[in-house]
């Protein structure tokens, strides 16, 4: 989409002026200066260590575009050492498209070294009212301690992305043991960049001959580790399979289940590509012999190929529509949802029982 | 599919079951403006089930190569998304194939069901049969017989679903309607017939449901005791295009009235669904077309205005008169304009008008409907304090600039107490912007999914040429205005203003 952006320079103002500020350039930049009546649908904050971090995230929001929050807190937490104290800056971002109607959002960055017990009430006050709280927090968030705890209390929805984990396997693990101990919803990004291939997946089994309780092999090749862990989380989890032994060699990670109709072998083995995985094999029986469906991520698209028995193989090129690896299209994504994804939290908890194995 | 366990969760889109199309008029107008994009745009976002095929048929002779290098100019033309991605137009085209034939003649039934049997086998689309009449309405009695006779209808069918769409007009008039109705039925049962009006498949008329049922605070007002009356409106700019063979058969009522403004007024109107089932709506949309009052006899003189436009500008042009349009015969009498005062007799509404308008020609393209409230009882300010004060009114804006207008008073700045209306302006898109599908993408998506909520059910169309039958026929029998009445560029006929200015003094139409 071909977009036209004015944007406001960042102004640096103080804490109690971020509203008059806003106010006062969104009176100058909006409908040629008139009263803008504002549908506001959302807040974002987003938790970050440092302003490099910070300016990454500034870029991932301007580039969310038409699904851009109503408000975005960049919260710039860095530790409590010398001098504690508070810094922000805000600004109107317009946007206008060549079609359809202009779409106006606000930012205001917060740079802050206070004690992390008082971040809550430096981010309090910049929220726009009655509005649901997403909480982008960049990297690993910090389980267990204070600081996670007092966001999180604020928030109706915790977005994180477990490839930019420092420690994959334990943070998925954490995330995990996390679900049910906190308030908010929690998503991963990483999650959502597999819904392609989660729909791809699921589509050749809306048919009549292949049933996915007959998978018996699936191998993932994947760049993201996690992803790859979690598609076949997925899998365990819609369909009833227990575990029964996990095998780590190197990079390759594999693994034995018992599901209702045997036993399915997985492997899931690293990659290396311009997505968050490159391939999927599952071989699965039918009533007139074996059956496969592969899905492949070649340059710019995906490919679903089916064989069945009797049937010429079955190929469809699709859109990948998946977003690069890491970044705005996943966020995008999940700010789009409101609550809880049973389907995620279900095979997060079977992947971390594969990954703690 | 809900017996899918991979297909639950929220993300996962609902994944339709395998599919075999057939396209009656696959190389129409429609086929290569809406109906090849949209499945072009569901491929490309994995909204088309894995095993899917399809089959155009028309009588041009093209071979399947000369057909998809066709559609492809076509998916290049009028697609929303661009650039055409290579890669997935020659996957998604290499299941498309063409058949040419003539609608009159079985061979061409027979080569179609071969084809789709061969699909079953080749394509795995499991029996299941989408057969879409994009056609003139007078190929469709043919067509419905035909597929029936090749034994490819729903009724007997039995190797999977066989469902048909049906292009609007459904019907001439109330008894054609009937009559297709009856043809349509003894080759499809009613659940499987799905009768396309475009305009429901829009999110903006889908919004309509969603201001209405999911907030409370309007509902209270929502009738006879708050709202003086409604306005539903229809404007457009264009002329009738390239299309004047089918509009001096149809005119403004048939092409827009009796179908898209009676949908959204009964959306306006209906009573709340008790869920979106789609039974529970359209049982609710029925009624509401079953309450609307017959306008007949001398009533429809009164009650109907009609209009045709004469030459004028459009947008800093000059335009012709419909007269002079090409395919128009020069005295024809058929109506570009028609504005009408409808009342649903039920205890919500009763006593309330709605004013329901469409024409061509007008000085912009627009469609809105207007909520206008009653006056406060009282107003305290005296009489010139409150000059510029009007009731309060509602406008939900459909398009193009979709969004809600509320008209409320204000007091003007300054030491005396001066009230004046102001108008707030919500546009959803400051919100919700995003690259939405077009109607066409989410209909046939439905149609594949079995999902009818969207689809005038059978009574409604009845129902709308019930009401619509009484004013063609007295039309068919009284003298026509004078026409041209209106000048291309103006907001209609004289006779429009009074009417609606006749069930009260300074009732008005909103200027969109």
């Amino acid at each position: 989409m071909s977009q036209a952006q004015s944007a406001e320079a960042f102004e640096e103002v103080a804490p109690g002026d971020i509203e008059q500020a806003l106010e006062r350039q969104r009176a100058q930049g909006g409908n040629g200066g008139g009263a803008v009546v504002r549908a506001s649908v959302a807040n974002l904050v987003v938790v970050t260590p440092n302003r490099a971090a910070g300016q990454r995230a500034l870029a991932a929001v301007e580039e969310l575009g038409s699904r851009a929050p109503s408000r975005c807190v960049v919260l710039i937490a860095e530790p409590p050492e010398g001098r504690q104290g508070v810094r922000s800056w805000a600004r109107v971002v317009n946007r206008r498209p060549e079609q359809g109607p202009e779409v106006v959002w606000e930012e205001v960055v917060v740079q802050t070294n206070v004690h992390p017990r008082h971040l809550t009430a430096v981010v309090l006050p910049l929220l726009l009212p009655e509005l649901p709280v997403f909480t982008w927090w960049e990297g690993t968030p910090p389980f267990g301690q204070e600081v996670f705890a007092e966001l999180t209390s604020v928030t109706d929805r915790l977005i994180v992305d477990s490839a930019a984990f420092t420690d994959p396997v334990g943070d998925l693990c954490r995330l995990a043991a996390n679900l049910g101990t906190i308030a908010p919803a929690v998503t991963d990004c990483a999650w959502g960049r597999l819904t392609p291939w989660r729909e791809l997946l699921a589509a050749p089994f809306s048919g009549p001959q292949l049933r996915p309780d007959r998978v018996r092999w699936m191998r993932v090749d994947a760049v993201e580790p996690t992803a790859g862990q979690q598609l076949v989380g997925w899998f365990a989890s819609r369909l009833g399979w227990e575990l029964e032994e996990v095998r780590q060699a190197g990079d390759e990670l594999g693994a034995d289940y018992r599901t209702p109709a045997g036993t399915c072998q997985v492997r899931v083995v690293a990659a290396i590509g311009s997505s968050n995985l490159t391939r999927v094999h599952l071989e699965l029986d039918t009533a007139d012999g074996p059956a496969s469906v592969r899905v492949e991520a070649p340059p710019g698209h995906l490919v679903a190929t089916v064989e069945v028995p009797g049937q010429p193989t079955g190929r469809r090129k699709v859109g990948r529509g998946a977003g690069p690896a890491t970044g705005p299209a996943g966020l995008g994504q999940e700010l789009q949802l409101f609550g809880r994804d049973r389907v995620f939290e279900d095979a997060l908890a079977a992947t971390a029982a594969l990954v703690a194995r | 599919m809900t017996d899918n366990p991979l297909a639950a969760g929220e993300r996962v889109r609902a994944i339709p079951p395998p599919t075999a199309m057939v396209v009656f008029g696959g190389s129409g107008d429609l086929a290569h403006r809406k109906i090849v994009p949209a499945l072009y745009n569901l491929e490309l976002h994995r909204l088309l089930p894995q095993n899917f095929a399809f089959v155009g048929t028309s009588r041009s002779e093209f071979s399947d190569e000369e057909y998809r290098a066709d559609m492809r100019k076509a998916v290049e033309e009028f697609s929303r998304t661009q650039p055409v991605q290579h890669q997935v137009w020659e996957s998604f085209a290499s299941r498309l194939h063409y058949i040419a034939g003539s609608s009159s003649d079985p061979d061409t039934y027979a080569r179609v069901g071969d084809l789709l049997d061969r699909f079953d086998r080749e394509h795995g689309t499991d029996g299941n049969r989408l057969f879409y009449l994009s056609l003139i309405p007078k190929l469709f009695p043919d067509t419905i017989r035909g597929i029936g006779k090749a034994g490819l209808g729903g009724r007997g069918w039995d190797r999977g679903s066989s469902r048909v769409v049906v292009e609007k007009p459904f019907g001439h008039d109330l008894a054609s309607a009937r009559e297709l109705q009856e043809l349509v039925t003894t080759v499809f049962p009613e659940r499987d017939v799905f009768r396309i009006d475009h305009y429901l498949g829009k999110e903006s008329v889908q919004n309509i449901i969603a201001f209405r049922f999911a907030n409370g605070i309007f509902e209270p007002v929502w009738n006879h005791h708050y709202v003086d009356h409604v306005q539903v409106t229809v404007s457009e700019s264009l002329g009738i295009e390239h299309r004047g063979n089918f509009y001096e058969t149809a005119g403004a009522i048939r092409d827009i009235f009796q179908n898209h403004e009676l949908q959204v007024l009964a959306l306006i109107a209906m009573e709340p669904p008790a869920t979106f089932e789609p039974e529970d709506v359209r049982n609710e949309k029925a009624k509401v077309l079953k309450a609307l009052r017959r306008v007949e006899g001398e009533a429809v003189d009164r009650g109907v205005v009609r209009g045709q436009y004469g030459p004028g500008w459009i947008d800093g042009r000059e335009v012709p008169g419909y007269h002079e349009e090409p395919d128009v015969h020069p005295d024809s009498v058929v109506e570009t304009y028609v504005a009408a005062e409808l009342r649903v007799d039920n205890w919500r509404w009763a006593g309330t008008p709605f004013y329901v308008r469409t024409g061509k020609r007008l000085p912009k393209r627009a469609t809105e409907v207007v909520v206008q409230f009653k006056s406060a009882p009282h107003l305290p300010f005296g009489e010139a304090a409150q000059d510029g004060l009007e009731p309060n009114a509602l406008v939900l804006r459909i398009q193009p600039d979709e969004g809600i207008t509320l008209r409320i008073g204000a007091k003007v700045p300054g030491p005396s107490m001066e009230v004046r209306s102001v108008s707030m302006d919500f546009s959803y898109g400051t919100s919700f912007a995003d690259d939405l599908p077009d109607a066409y993408e989410r209909l046939l998506l439905d149609v594949m999914l079995g999902d009818p909520t969207l689809f005038p059910r059978w009574d409604e169309v009845e129902q709308a040429w019930e009401t619509v039958q009484p004013i063609l026929d007295r039309w068919g029998e009284a003298h026509a205005p004078e026409f041209p009445n209106y000048e291309a560029g103006s907001w209609g006929p004289k006779a429009a203003d009074e009417l609606i200015a006749r069930g009260r003094p300074g009732r008005r139409w909103r200027r969109p």
